[in-house]
């Protein structure tokens, strides 16, 4: 049984990941009116929401028959975890990045005093901290 | 189409409840499956064996 909740907890763990970003994107898209900005944010917003959606089914289908991951049926015929897990660390990183630059130009370019500018962008530069040891957790 | 856009002009808002929501339920279903089977006392003290909690690999040693 134990097999089964880590299966059910890979399929909520991806999907709320992408969410995080598709909200935090969606609150940015208010915000810009300029034109480059807007269409890198709406183009972050769409990858998210395939990355989301193809991850999510893949998970669900990693294995043929379904039920195999907590069945540990050994003639089951299911991906390889290690080109999943690298895949999914991979574009998670990368779209961390890329949503994290977002802000960082918007902010960039608006006209406000310096010390407003450092104190908003060290708001939303927090996820930093997040993105950063990413790789270096990953390869271990 | 005012019920729409209400509801979409607030969708970030709506996402981040949807993704905390989610959250909350993969720590329990974490809880769950690290807890299933109960584990043993040497299970929770010994560092080697506390990772393996949940995945039965103490009664399928052969598997993983």
């Amino acid at each position: 049984m134990g097999m089964f909740w880590i299966f059910i907890n890979g399929i909520v763990y991806n999907p709320l990941l992408a969410l995080v970003k598709i909200s935090a994107l969606l609150f940015l898209l208010r915000l810009v009116a300029r034109g480059t900005q807007k269409v890198a944010c709406q183009a972050l917003i769409v990858f998210n929401v395939v990355q989301l959606l193809t991850f999510l089914t893949i998970a669900l289908v990693q294995c043929i028959p379904i039920e195999a991951p907590w069945t540990m049926s050994r003639t089951a015929r299911c991906i390889r975890r290690d080109v999943y897990s690298t895949a999914l660390a991979v574009t998670n990183i990368v779209t961390d990045i890329l949503t994290l630059l977002v802000p960082y130009c918007i902010f960039m370019g608006l006209k406000m005093n310096q010390r407003a500018r450092t104190a908003l962008l060290s708001v939303f530069m927090l996820g930093i901290m997040f993105v950063l040891p990413a790789p270096g957790l990953f390869r271990e | 189409m005012e019920l729409l856009g209400v509801l979409t002009r607030d969708i970030d808002d709506w996402l981040i409840l949807v993704a905390v929501a989610l959250t909350i339920a993969q720590s329990v279903f974490t809880g769950f499956g690290n807890l299933s089977p109960p584990p043993s006392l040497a299970q929770l003290t010994n560092p080697h064996q506390f990772f393996t909690l949940g995945t039965g690999a103490s009664t399928m040693p052969t598997y993983l």
